[in-house]
């Protein structure tokens, strides 16, 4: 004991040094050390809780998200189906109205040919008769105030000839 | 138009009468007789000499209501046929000797015409100058042929001509189509330069096409 009491140790101090510390110890494992374990766990239940209850939304998140994308992809599908089955529509309207124009084509086609021909043998109908005309006038303009009296009178005297027999 | 003529003509007639009172009692011959005193014309002349007293009696009454524009019937009325038949035959050729120029004379000029045609001045001549003077060469030969109508039944004659015809045709075509028809026929002669030539005959609505208009009308419709 003097050896500790040359070295500086008081055993005494020690001994009231670990009754503080003890004491200390106890207050703190009391005040100090089970509130903050308390504490400590309330966190760790409540962040583990957190994280099932995270887990929990995440399953449902991911039980959700499974359930849209197999509806998206249904949708999907439909939808692809629905487009499949308009461009048939379509394309089969296309080809119908293709049809349809052709033939009225034809048709237009065959009655502007017709009218053609009817206003070409018009045409040639006119062209005659206007010919005809011109040929009348000028052998009217040759026989008028061209033919010298005395053979009118002849002529006069012909036709009644003529008529006697 | 002739009214005046067939007025004055059963005057002068019923003025003979009166002077000849047994005209109807006597002979042929002496009917002759009588009527070479006097300036009827030829048809009417015979017309008196065949006639009797009761059909002379019925037939001028008939004609008087032929002149107030009566509806009579003229074909039995042998009287109205020798007017006719003088009108045609006679009174035509002085109608036909005129040329159309005439009608389109002045009065005085007309009257002087008409004097070297009819020479004579009795009151029948004077009625039938008033026809050609007062009268178109359409009138005149209309009234004519209504005259005819009513007593021959006889058809409309139209001859259309691109010049005149001279009046021995005129006659010849009259007499020609008379005898045709078998009746007293009165052409009316028209001039129709549009003929250029030839002749166009209508004979009641019939036409015989003789003329050259016609006959280039036939080509060009042959052409078509």
């Amino acid at each position: 004991m003097e050896g500790l009491l040359k070295l500086g140790i008081d055993p005494k101090a020690i001994l009231v040094y670990i009754i503080n510390m003890g004491f200390l110890t106890v207050i703190l494992w009391y005040f100090l050390y089970n509130p903050i374990i308390g504490f400590l766990d309330k966190r760790q239940k409540k962040i583990s809780d957190t994280i099932l209850e995270a887990d929990i939304i995440k399953a449902e998140f991911e039980k959700k998200l499974a359930e849209m994308e197999s509806d998206r992809a249904k949708t999907q599908a439909e939808l692809k189906a629905e487009v499949e089955k308009m461009e048939k529509f379509i394309e089969q309207r296309k080809a119908e109205l293709i049809a349809e124009m052709e033939s009225e084509k034809e048709k237009l086609l065959a009655k502007a040919n017709i009218d053609i021909e009817k206003r070409s043998a018009n045409l040639v109908k006119d062209a005659e008769k206007q010919l005809l005309e011109i040929i009348k006038k000028i052998v009217l303009e040759i026989v008028y105030n061209k033919v010298p009296a005395e053979v009118i009178q002849g002529s006069v005297n012909d036709a009644w000839n003529k008529y006697k027999k | 138009m002739l009214n005046n003529f067939i007025t004055v003509l059963i005057i002068e007639i019923t003025r003979f009468l009166v002077s000849n009172k047994n005209f109807f009692g006597s002979s042929q011959k002496d009917r002759e007789k009588a009527l070479d005193e006097v300036k009827f014309p030829t048809s009417v002349k015979n017309y008196l000499q065949a006639v009797s007293t009761e059909d002379f009696a019925k037939d001028t009454s008939s004609l008087i209501k032929y002149l107030k524009n009566a509806p009579v019937k003229l074909e039995e009325n042998e009287f109205a046929k020798s007017i006719c038949t003088f009108l045609v035959y006679n009174f035509s050729n002085d109608v036909y000797s005129f040329p159309l120029d005439y009608f389109k004379l002045n009065y005085s000029d007309q009257i002087e015409a008409v004097n070297t045609v009819i020479k004579s001045n009795s009151a029948l001549a004077s009625t039938l100058k008033q026809i050609l003077t007062d009268n178109s060469y359409q009138e005149i030969l209309n009234g004519i042929q209504n005259l005819a109508e009513r007593s021959f039944n006889s058809p409309l004659v139209i001859i259309q001509s691109p010049c005149e015809i001279d009046l021995e045709t005129k006659k010849e075509i009259r007499d020609k189509v008379s005898d045709e028809t078998k009746k007293t026929c009165l052409p009316i002669f028209q001039v129709n330069k549009n003929l250029i030539g030839g002749l166009r005959i209508f004979i009641d609505g019939k036409v015989a096409d003789f003329s050259w208009m016609g006959r280039i009308n036939l080509i060009i419709t042959s052409l078509k």
